[in-house]
């Protein structure tokens, strides 16, 4: 169990020393030489011991040794030029204090430090103080008795950044960074038995090379405890972050003491059979959110979630929404939206697929910055599940809904959502504009052999054209209801496609949307593509509501191959003029005249306006019509029939009569859009030849 | 269009050569133009229209019939070393986009945070504020994504897509040019501010 060897110098001194010199001498001090000293797994090796204050009543014995070899787990670690400057050395014990030493270690730079040692019967115990690294202090302790051991490391205001330089990592660059920390171990000659770390991280600011990563300033509070349980390790960890500001892509979070990131967990870690049992993982930031997770994990080959059970709990979907959801919706088609209320989710995983999701909605608001949509009151339990088992039907209803500012009327939806399948169910009635919106079928399908395919039928009956002029903000009020029949709708190319047709009484007459379809619509830059037929529509009406002077007659024509770009017309073909046998009367008024020259660009309406024909108030005309085909910015203008050199805008008829011919067959549009604009002001009417 | 034809109707009877070089000129008019109606104008589809022609119309009637028979024995292609095409959906969507987007990238060219780099798109620069890394990255991708497709569809819509590195190269140059006061550019390596 303990072991000298001296060296033969050593010896013969010690011999010498012993026998003779007390008899002539009065000694103050004795040396000697020792090859080594073994205690158990320990080795003190080139010693020499001193022997002081012989004469007094306590001599002081004093040990310098080259080196110390310790036990495991540290046996990598050499201590030398020992210095103890109290050394006791009886039989079966060492005991050293007041020592001083340098380190050696392949880990560490040589250092100095001070240091004490113990080793009695059956227990040992070293510890190690004021050891100077990475600018912070270490101490060390170990105890052994009966071949288990303990030991504690503390480290105190180790600078993170001389750290990262010792490791040589280049994951990560830490600018600052301090760490406090305690690790604590047990265990025997062969293992570890426990461990248990608390430690403090501050003002720690690092960045990863790719710019995706990025503290500032972070306090982190963490402990873990790992602990061996027959075959398996379990652990209990909980970190914080108390405070600093947290970049991890696309996520930016600013935690105050107030707002903490709480992360809990508890698990079992089997190493043999490959395999984590995570008892519970709970992450906590303030009162935004809650997640609380378990789950079953094996590694055997891949990392399989056997299975997962993940809740979450939202109160503030607000803070949610700013802190978490705009970061990944920002730059997207999705960018503005914003969540109000409160939601919950539970989450089911089965070797690694998601088995079951429900979502409960509790008087959420949906609000969009750039205004495509609002809703608020919105409840609802919503589910989904990747096959028919399991699956139950979801239910949304909202209190207030507005699509680009049309508003419906509170209002239920049934729908199941299985995969990638979306089924409305029981084909709602929904209330719209005083009118009624019958969606007979809605499906979407996103399967990987087809794309998306929508399938929709639905019913629109008498939407109130004044209302819808109203919601849209629209100058001149509509009057009249929009009804149709939708059979189907195509969704191709990221182009939606109405087929049939929709049907608006309006102005005494009917105008028939066909050909309705869309890209973008809830982009930056819509495009719609449409086909427009008017018919019979009253201009008494038509001209009252538009201000454009008194007509009374009727008015057909179309709106062929219509394409907008952000609601900007960029190429069509149209006409509008007299249905042909039109019987009803036929008269335009003298400000009418007036504002049709103007479009012309012809001085007639200075002439209108002196001489003999500023006396009548209304002409009567046999016909009138307008037509446009834009291309490239430019109006090929055509009008109720061919004249000399140009076309009739309007064809009088009687005494006075009164023609309107227009010259210019390629009018610009944007000159003819501002023409039409100051029409509605007469007092602005200026009349300029069209270029 | 209209300015060569005469011209070359008097060289249809000759044996002629032609070879189709880049048209440089007409790309830096097309980039400056592009680049300060993103910066400064307002954009709108009408204003890239076609102006009519202030001839009388028996003079247009005449050159356009002979521009239409001459365009028989010579494709449009001679005539783009003139005349670029910007104007078609995909390049008026692009633009839509970047001039929608320049606000909320001038102030970040203004701090320093982003900057052109020689391929004349961006690059971020200095010290990011974490708060603004996520914004500024995804408007440095967006923009850099409308860029590339602006080059690749200007080429396209002149029926030479091999042309899209020179129109890049074209625009690069262009950037620079009408750079700001104080926004940051890089020569080389070296970042510069204008």
């Amino acid at each position: 169990m303990f072991k000298v060897i001296f060296n033969k110098k050593g010896i013969i001194l010690f011999t010498g020393l012993f026998f003779y010199l007390p008899t002539i001498f009065a000694i103050d001090s004795i040396n000697f030489s020792i090859d080594s000293i073994h205690a158990r797994n320990w080795q003190l090796s080139q010693l020499n011991l001193s022997l002081a204050q012989i004469n007094s009543t306590s001599p002081q014995l004093s040990l310098r040794a080259k080196n110390l070899v310790l036990p495991a787990p540290l046996n990598h670690t050499r201590l030398l030029d020992i210095h103890c400057r109290r050394f006791h050395w009886q039989k079966g014990n060492l005991d050293c204090q007041q020592g001083q030493a340098q380190l050696q270690s392949k880990l560490l730079n040589n250092q100095n430090f001070d240091f004490t040692f113990q080793v009695k019967n059956k227990r040992a115990s070293f510890s190690i103080n004021n050891l100077i690294l990475f600018a912070g202090n270490i101490s060390l302790s170990i105890k052994e008795k009966s071949g288990n051991w303990q030991a504690s490391i503390k480290a105190k205001q180790l600078d993170l950044q001389k750290v990262q330089d010792f490791l040589a990592s280049n994951q990560l660059e830490i600018l600052a960074g301090k760490l406090n920390s305690e690790i604590n171990l047990q265990g025997d000659m062969s293992s570890i038995e426990k461990i248990i770390i608390s430690a403090l991280v501050t003002e720690l600011s690092l960045q990863d090379m790719q710019g995706k990563l990025a503290t500032e300033n972070i306090s982190l509070q963490n402990s873990f405890t790992l602990k061996k349980y027959n075959n398996a390790w379990h652990w209990q960890a909980e970190q914080s972050l108390l405070s600093g500001a947290v970049y991890v892509e696309p996520v930016y979070l600013e935690v105050t003491k107030q707002k903490t990131i709480d992360l809990s967990s508890t698990g079992l870690w089997l190493a043999q059979k490959k395999k984590i049992a995570l008892h519970s993982v709970t992450l906590n930031h303030s009162e935004f959110f809650n997640i609380h997770a378990k789950a079953d994990i094996s590694y055997v080959k891949d990392i399989q979630v056997q299975s997962a059970d993940i809740n979450l709990k939202s109160p503030q979907l607000q803070q949610i929404s700013q802190l978490y959801l705009a970061p990944f919706i920002e730059g997207s088609e999705l960018e503005g939206i914003q969540l109000k209320g409160g939601l919950q989710t539970q989450i089911q995983l089965k070797n690694n697929r998601v088995d079951f999701v429900k979502t409960q909605l509790n008087a959420v608001t949906i609000n969009d910055a750039k205004q495509r949509i609002y809703a608020s009151g919105l409840q609802g339990n919503l589910y989904w599940t990747p096959s028919l088992t399991n699956n139950k039907e979801s239910t949304i209803q909202w209190d207030n809904l507005a699509i680009k500012a049309i508003p419906f009327a509170p209002g239920l939806l049934n729908f199941s959502m299985i995969d990638k399948h979306f089924t409305l169910l029981h084909s709602p009635r929904l209330s719209l504009l005083d009118g009624f919106f019958d969606i007979e079928q809605f499906e979407f399908n996103n399967s990987k052999k087809t794309g998306p395919t929508v399938l929709f039928r639905a019913r629109l009956t008498d939407l109130s054209l004044n209302k819808l002029s109203s919601a849209m903000n629209w100058q001149n009020k509509l009057s009249g209801s929009l009804s149709g029949y939708i059979p189907a709708v195509t969704y191709q190319a990221d182009t939606l496609s109405l087929d049939g047709s929709l049907k608006m009484q309006v102005f005494d007459g009917e105008i028939t949307i066909k050909k309705l379809a869309s890209s973008g619509l809830f982009t930056d830059f819509s495009r719609f593509y449409i086909d427009l037929e008017f018919d019979n529509l009253d201009l008494n009406q038509v001209t009252k509501k538009f201000q454009t002077g008194n007509i009374q007659g009727r008015l057909s024509g179309f709106a062929h191959d219509v394409y907008l770009e952000n609601w900007q017309p960029i190429s069509f073909f149209a006409w509008l003029g007299t249905p042909e046998n039109d019987p009803s009367t036929h008269l335009i008024s003298h400000k009418a005249v007036r504002n049709i020259a103007s479009l012309g660009g012809t001085s007639a309406a200075d002439a209108i306006s002196r001489g003999v024909l500023a006396w009548f108030d209304n002409f009567n005309y046999r016909t009138l019509g307008i037509g446009c085909y834009l291309h490239d910015g430019v109006c090929q203008m055509m009008g109720a029939s061919a004249a000399e050199k140009g076309y009739y805008l309007v064809k009088g008829k009687g005494l006075p009569r009164i023609d309107i011919i227009g010259f210019n067959t390629r009018v610009n549009w944007n000159t003819l859009v501002a023409r039409l604009k100051q029409i509605a002001s007469p007092e602005k009417i200026t009349v300029e030849p069209l270029h | 269009m209209k300015k060569t034809t005469f011209i070359s109707a008097l060289f249809l009877t000759a044996c002629v050569t032609i070879n189709i070089y880049f048209p440089a000129a007409a790309t830096e008019k097309v980039a400056d133009e592009i680049i300060q109606s993103i910066q400064q104008e307002d954009i709108s589809p009408q204003s890239h229209a076609p102006s009519i022609s202030p001839l009388p119309q028996w003079k247009v009637s005449l050159y356009q019939g002979i521009d239409q028979t001459i365009a028989i024995f010579i494709s449009s292609a001679q005539a783009e070393e003139v005349n670029l095409s910007v104007n078609n959906s995909q390049i008026r969507q692009i633009r839509a986009r970047m001039k929608t987007r320049f606000p909320t990238l001038a102030p970040y060219y203004q701090l320093g945070f982003i900057g052109i780099n020689p391929q004349g798109l961006l690059s971020s620069r200095g010290k990011i504020p974490l708060k603004d890394r996520n914004k500024i990255n995804k408007l440095i991708s967006a923009e850099n994504t409308d860029r590339k497709n602006l080059y690749q569809s200007i080429a396209s819509a002149n029926n030479h897509p091999e042309w899209s590195a020179q129109i890049q190269a074209t625009f690069s140059r262009s950037w620079v040019k009408h750079a700001q006061t104080g926004w940051w550019y890089q020569d080389g390596k070296t970042w510069k501010q204008k």
